[in-house]
């Protein structure tokens, strides 16, 4: 097996990482800066609103069309800005994607590029009473755009359900409800602050090494820190109600069904959580195409054409999700919950779980040439402080026995159940 | 074998019993990937006996077969590339029925299930009842998508009511007429090597790799079928106006699709044809356009939810413009007007900046190993070398572009669909 690059990570100032994936495979250089904080009330609205301003431009580039137009001239960059979730962590990912000079006859294109990110990052113009108005707008445009994807829609209505008052029930585009209250300078001195304060990982990768890179980032991203976000709390052994059942009608011709359950793993640093095991059940259970829902419950009954299951690494969550005829949503349930059992029963087969293991071990390796999911692993890593490689993780996962497996299946228990069906 | 250097890598393309084979080795590289394409796509309903005959198959049976060979006798054959630790997909487009394959070990054991799986057909009167119930599922959830219904709904209003406007899974009544018979015979028709490319990306030895392919295809050899495909004909717009249609959307979505005259094209000439929409509907509507500008700050547009697409392919071509927004017919006219106003000055003064951008989008899509299998498919499908996307790049000049303005993206090529939302049920 190949060396897929080289990956080091580099602290240059309190709470500032740059962290490089050298590799010589690519055409283009990536580079994703991202301040994280956790996500709470009222917060989340204030960063979900800040990451909207901060995409209207900067001082050199004072409107969205001259700000495109600069875009475009590298070379037809990739650029944007997004907030998004990862476990119980609010980040806001600035990505840019540029053609390496190598390609080009022209130079200073990345120097450009960075420069530009970290203009966008701490120059502040875009914060106006103005851009603000229709920013809020816009956003909550956005939140409601989200009902027209029904099978998403149902899965966000099943962890706001599930997680009511933990981070985990809250979206990372905050909540319409706060957004009346926010003016403008109160938000530029909040964004301000946690650029200063939160937690900022830089990710390149290229065909670069640390000697060019490094002064290079260190002399556009250093300004005054002091780290003190407010740390997250370990993971806490929620306090499991009643199993709970919620509809909702809308005019759909498939119901949606998501299922929600906890299980007792949370994602460590340290390396020695479960989720080695979680992680195989997960594909075994309904993680890829051959896993035990697929086979049983599309294959053998017909009951649905789209199912699958999928974990939620840093906050210890599993969801199944289908697509299903809402009459059959009691026999859907009941049989996925007998697959659960099975699994709790320890009823493996070997090839299954070998099965389970090779293709772990695909995903893992492979990672390092797969840039947007490398960069997720890396930052998962980041925010736990962990520095764990896909070929540590992998190590892990080879040891993973039935009794593991046995273990940690015992550890799940149906929370919330979601049913988006029709009139 | 020739091979032709694109990008500083060897490009080597090679006719192996008959199959179309090109290949881009990338020593170093974990990934690999490949791509098996059969040019058998959901328009393809017609088939031809020797004698002139001329038999019609249900919609969706292109579809219906792509999902049955996964089923062999021993179960998914999902299972077998799982257990190499592969990830395999299919689709089925208008054109097209693909399978892609990606790995990091096992390449030849990987490249020997792939056609395994395209090859080789186990149809039981079970499965076929299965998966009938499996694609009318499938079917219900498009029906749940908008912009899934609007895409047809729009193909509807500018081709009528063509194959073209339905959906490449079929209808509930096309599928029950699906049989073990049909299955057989389009397979029989379509899976052939003349009619299938394979394309590869990786790090591998060509050689080697060849000569296992045309080994492998050797065990899947078998006489010609009494019957055979039928060309497609090339399909011009005849827009017509469309009534709105009611769903369960947050806000209006509207599409303003454009049909070309010109459709009927192949290799350099299709490629310069879809460049120069590309570029046209960037210059004229892109994130960097005076309509962008001026429409994003009075809110007419969001830029997550505003976009146009060019669907080029031999044999028809279209694009659409358009989105989520709260006033549909405003946004129709204004999408109107921006392109009316696109003129040589204008264009002549933007091309530049549009054709940076293009280029980067070029290079970005010979990326990752999967990217580049998808390109050198794209590419073939439509009878061009990949490096014809460059030469067409450096060539394209602002004549190209005004007259795409004219034989395409003008409103006697135009059709407009809209979906208003049918109120929430809460």
């Amino acid at each position: 097996m190949h060396t897929a690059g080289e990956f080091t990570c580099v602290q240059f100032a309190d709470g500032v990482y740059l962290h490089l994936h050298s590799i010589g495979l690519y055409k283009t250089i990536r580079v994703d800066v991202c301040l994280s904080t956790p996500l709470c009330v009222p917060r989340h609205s204030l960063v979900a609103l800040s990451s909207r301003l901060l995409a209207r431009g900067t001082h050199k580039l004072p409107n969205i069309q001259s700000l495109n137009r600069f875009i475009d001239n590298l070379y037809g960059a990739h650029y944007s800005v997004q907030v998004d979730r990862l476990g119980e962590h609010q980040v806001i990912h600035l990505c840019l994607e540029v053609i390496d000079e190598n390609f080009l006859g022209e130079k200073e294109i990345l120097e450009r590029g960075l420069t530009f990110l970290r203009d966008v990052l701490r120059d502040g113009s875009g914060f106006q009473r103005s851009h603000l108005e229709r920013e809020k707008h816009r956003l909550e445009r956005q939140i409601a755009d989200g009902f027209n994807d029904k099978l998403g829609y149902a899965q966000r209505r099943c962890s706001e359900e599930m997680c009511r008052g933990e981070p985990m029930g809250l979206s990372p585009l905050g909540n319409p409800a706060d957004f009346a209250a926010v003016q403008a300078d109160e938000l530029r001195a909040f964004h301000r602050e946690r650029t200063a304060t939160d937690r900022l990982d830089l990710f390149v990768s290229g065909d670069l090494c640390l000697e060019q890179i490094q002064p290079l980032m260190e002399s556009l991203f250093t300004w005054d820190r002091a780290m003190n976000q407010p740390q997250l709390q370990p993971l806490r052994p929620r306090i499991i109600g009643p199993q709970r059942e919620i509809f909702e009608c809308q005019a759909v011709r498939e119901a949606k069904v998501v299922l929600g359950y906890r299980t007792q793993v949370a994602y460590g640093a340290d390396g020695t959580d479960d989720y080695p095991a979680l992680a195989l059940l997960n594909l075994m259970l309904g993680g890829d195409g051959p896993s035990r829902l697929f086979k049983h419950l599309r294959e053998e009954e017909g009951l649905c054409y789209y199912i699958a299951s999928h974990i939620e690494a840093l906050s210890g969550l599993l969801f199944v999700v289908a697509g299903i005829e809402a009459a059959t949503y009691p026999k859907v349930r009941d049989k996925v919950e007998q697959e659960l059992q099975t699994l709790r029963a320890g009823a493996f087969e070997y090839r299954e779980i070998e099965a389970a293991r090779r293709l772990l071990r695909a995903r893992l390796l492979g990672l390092a040439e797969d840039r947007e999911g490398f960069f997720r692993y890396q930052l998962r890593e980041g925010l736990i402080g962990g520095s764990q490689s896909p070929e540590t993780l992998w190590k892990r996962i080879e040891q993973v026995g039935v009794e593991d497996l046995t273990r940690v299946a015992g550890g799940i228990v149906a929370d919330t159940a979601f049913l988006l069906h029709g009139t | 074998m020739i091979a032709d250097a694109l990008l500083g890598e060897g490009v080597y393309r090679s006719c192996l019993g008959g199959l179309d084979v090109w290949a881009v080795p990338r020593p170093g590289s974990r990934q690999k990937a490949a791509v098996l394409y059969i040019d058998y796509g959901s328009v393809d309903l017609h088939l031809r006996s020797r004698s002139g005959q001329i038999q019609t198959t249900p919609a969706g049976t292109a579809h219906f077969l792509e999902h049955r060979l996964f089923a062999k006798f021993y179960g998914d054959i999902t299972e077998q590339i799982s257990r190499l630790g592969g990830d395999v997909n299919a689709s089925t487009s208008f054109t097209s029925t693909i399978f892609s394959l990606t790995c990091i070990e096992h390449f030849a054991d990987h490249l020997a299930l792939l056609f395994e799986l395209a090859l080789d057909l186990h149809v039981l009167p079970d499965g076929v009842a299965q998966e009938r119930e499996i694609i009318d599922h499938e079917l219900q959830i498009s029906c749940d998508d908008p912009e899934w219904v609007g895409f047809l709904r729009g193909l509807e209003g500018l081709y009528q009511n063509g194959l073209l406007a339905w959906d490449m899974a079929g209808t509930r009544e096309s599928i029950e007429q699906i049989d073990e018979g049909t299955l057989t015979r389009c397979h029989e028709v379509f899976y052939r090597p003349e009619y299938m490319g394979l394309y590869l990306c990786g790090d591998f030895d060509v050689e080697a790799t060849y000569a296992a392919v045309e080994s492998t295809l050797l065990k899947y050899s078998r006489s010609r079928s009494t019957w055979d495909r039928v060309e497609r004909p090339v399909v011009l717009p005849t827009p017509h106006p469309l009534r709105a249609l009611a769903l369960p959307v947050s806000r209006p979505y509207t599409l303003l699709f454009f049909g070309d005259d010109k459709a009927g094209r192949s290799d350099r000439d299709l490629l310069l044809r879809e460049l120069a929409l590309e570029l046209a509907l960037d210059i004229a509507l892109g994130p960097a356009s005076d309509f962008f500008a001026a429409h994003y700050e009075d809110g007419l547009i969001d830029g997550e939810a505003f976009g146009a697409e060019v669907y080029a392919e031999p044999t028809f071509c279209f694009c659409t413009v358009g989105g989520y927004t709260q006033q549909s017919e405003r946004l129709c006219e204004e999408i109107g007007a921006a392109l009316a106003s696109l003129d040589e000055r204008v264009v002549t003064a933007d091309l530049g900046r549009a054709k940076r951008k293009a280029y980067g989008l070029l290079l970005r899509a010979w990326e990752q190993a999967e990217d580049v299998a998808d390109m050198l498919c794209s590419a073939a499908a439509s009878g061009a070398d990949p490096s014809v996307y460059f030469d067409v790049h450096e060539q394209i000049g602002v004549g190209d572009i005004l007259e795409v303005l004219e034989s395409c993206l003008s409103p006697a090529h135009q059709s407009a669909m809209q979906i208003v939302p049918s109120g929430r049920a809460e």
